[in-house]
């Protein structure tokens, strides 16, 4: 049993899209720009001609925020959205019956549609791949050049995000909403 | 036993009608809706959900909007018939049996729009049934609307043949009614993270809107069947919906300045986007409310002509209030940090249009609502001088 997050040292994030890649090829993500787990988005230089703010720019990787209280859970009626006992929020695709409630519920725009099964479809941090065959990565932390990313489990004090968030100041998104995100944003 | 036992029918049954120009219009729409329907279900096998315009951002669409019309005609026709049994209401007699009736058709063909909507429908009663999620709105949806068509059955039965316990069956589908439009509007209610629709704006507006449908299909029903025995109830309850428009107008008021000059990120800009569509001024608004509460207000009180026309605008202005409610719950997406993603430029609203098999799906259910109602008043005896 874990608690697993994951903290994301956007900064560092050069918007190789490397992650993207990576999530699709292991876990079988369709392509297409609408068919995607995690996303790097990107913030544009804020101002206007001559008066820019040039460190307004930056790139920002997520996806599912694998929330403590996640609202796609609370309001899928067939109770096909699920935490697993490693606090990661999984969709089961046999009770799933595409009503698509959670893709409204979802404050991050985490979830969309598998073509091949008809079903809602997000971020697993790997549980069925990678984790699966015994690793300790997920596909998008593995594969990033510049250590953006940092999975693991929140509850053991000697794991490598336990550290980083007792060390360094971070930020959830939509905090106010009460969701209680798992994924922390380093500053 | 038989079904007659329960249901009753018509001593000669005939499908035929007088053919008029009004009649022979009717006809003719209807069959063209129909056809509109069969379009769209056919597509609908062809392509699945792909052929909706319905996107990763938009994925409610008018499915959605035109299930949520016909159930509140439904909630609206039933409550109204019901309370007439239940407190002995002597003006709406005459037609309690063609509202309960007429009300559990709109249902049904809000389901023949909703099974089209929901990806899988027999997982849907499958799962909710083996594991219900009592967390969920939509759950408690697929609780409370088969205890309200089932109190309805048994509402319609009991007072067609005068056998077992009417009132209470009566009181029963009242509150199955309410239970089932409330939580039709806590879906979206409940949603904290679609501003637009968050709180108790429309739990009230369904609850009211819903009421509203009844009168006005009552009222067209009154026409197109020429029931000189309905007009006292038509009359009587012309003074109710005044009240009900008036409240309407009311919160949309109330609604658009909180909304606004509220200046909450993502309300306000849904808010003032709606507010300021063709599709909510002229028909929500203008057709939907202002009209009908105009010429309930100021039309003449023992004639229904105008109030007839009125209440078709009163319909599409419902219909119209579903179609804003979906737009306006995801006109502005999640964007999270998502400012720009796969070097495409982001919209600060989304855009949807209905394809045309969901129209022809969504519309063309308004057909099958019409066959229903048609077969269902020549097979049956729904007349209160024959009970």
């Amino acid at each position: 049993m874990a608690r697993y997050g994951m903290a994301l040292d956007y900064k560092n994030c050069i918007n190789c899209k490397a992650c993207e890649v990576a999530c699709k090829e292991e876990n079988g993500i369709l392509l297409g720009a609408d068919k995607h787990r995690i996303w790097v988005g990107v913030n544009d230089v804020a101002g206007e001609w001559p008066n820019l703010n040039i460190v307004s720019s930056s790139f920002q990787p997520s996806q599912c925020q694998h929330c403590e209280d996640a609202p796609c859970q609370e309001v899928c009626p067939t109770q096909a959205t699920y935490t697993n006992e490693n606090g990661v929020v999984l969709v089961d695709a046999d009770k799933c019956i595409l009503c698509t409630y959670c893709m409204e519920a979802c404050p991050y725009d985490a979830r969309y549609i598998d073509d091949r099964t008809m079903t809602v479809d997000k971020c697993t941090f790997c549980t069925d791949t990678r984790l699966a065959r015994g690793e300790t990565t997920t596909a998008c932390q593995n594969t990033c050049p510049t250590k953006v990313r940092t999975f693991g489990d929140l509850d053991d004090p000697e794991s490598e995000i336990s550290i980083l968030l007792r060390t360094r100041e971070h930020f959830s998104l939509k905090e106010n909403l009460g969701t209680k995100p798992k994924l922390f944003y380093l500053t | 036993m038989k079904l007659s036992d329960y249901l009753p029918f018509k001593e000669k049954i005939s499908l035929g009608f007088k053919i008029t120009p009004v009649t022979l219009l009717l006809a003719l729409i209807t069959v063209g809706l129909i056809l509109f329907y069969l379009y769209g279900v056919m597509n609908f096998f062809a392509h699945g959900h792909h052929a909706y315009n319905v996107t990763r951002e938009h994925p409610w669409g008018f499915l959605v909007a035109s299930y949520e019309f016909f159930v509140a005609v439904a909630m609206g026709s039933i409550v109204t018939a019901a309370s007439g049994i239940f407190f002995d209401i002597k003006v709406i007699k005459p037609l309690t049996k063609r509202l309960l009736l007429f009300g559990l058709l709109s249902l049904f063909a809000g389901f023949t729009a909703f099974l089209f909507e929901v990806g899988h429908p027999v997982t849907m009663v499958i799962y909710t049934a083996l594991s219900g999620n009592v967390t969920s709105a939509l759950f408690w949806l697929g609780v409370f609307y088969p205890l309200f068509m089932l109190f309805t059955v048994l509402t319609f039965v009991s007072y067609s043949k005068n056998i077992g316990p009417t009132k209470i069956f009566a009181l029963f589908a009242i509150i199955f009614a309410n239970s089932s439009v409330l939580t039709a509007g806590s879906i979206f209610g409940l949603l904290n993270t679609r501003l637009f629709s968050s709180g108790i704006f429309y739990q009230i507006e369904f609850m009211a809107t819903a009421i509203l449908g009844g009168i006005f299909l009552l009222t067209l029903i009154t026409v197109m069947f020429k029931k000189e025995s309905y007009v006292e109830a038509v009359v009587a309850l012309k003074k109710v919906s005044i009240a009900i428009l008036s409240l309407l107008l009311i919160m949309y008021i109330v609604r658009y300045l909180v909304g606004v000059y509220g200046g909450v990120p993502g309300k306000a800009e849904a808010i003032q986007y709606i507010y300021t569509s063709k599709n909510f001024l002229i028909f929500e608004l203008g057709l939907g409310i202002v009209f009908p509460l105009f010429v309930a207000a100021f039309g003449s009180h023992k004639k229904i002509g105008m109030f007839c026309l009125a209440s078709f605008f009163g319909l599409v202005g419902i219909m119209f209030s579903r179609i804003n409610l979906i737009e306006g719950v995801q006109v502005v997406p999640m964007q999270t940090m998502k400012i720009r993603e796969y070097q495409e430029v982001p919209s600060l609203i989304t855009s949807y249009v209905p394809s045309l098999t969901e129209l022809g799906i969504g519309v063309g259910a308004i057909g099958v609502f019409i066959l229903f109602m048609f077969v269902a008043d020549r097979v049956l005896e729904l007349d209160e001088a024959a009970a």
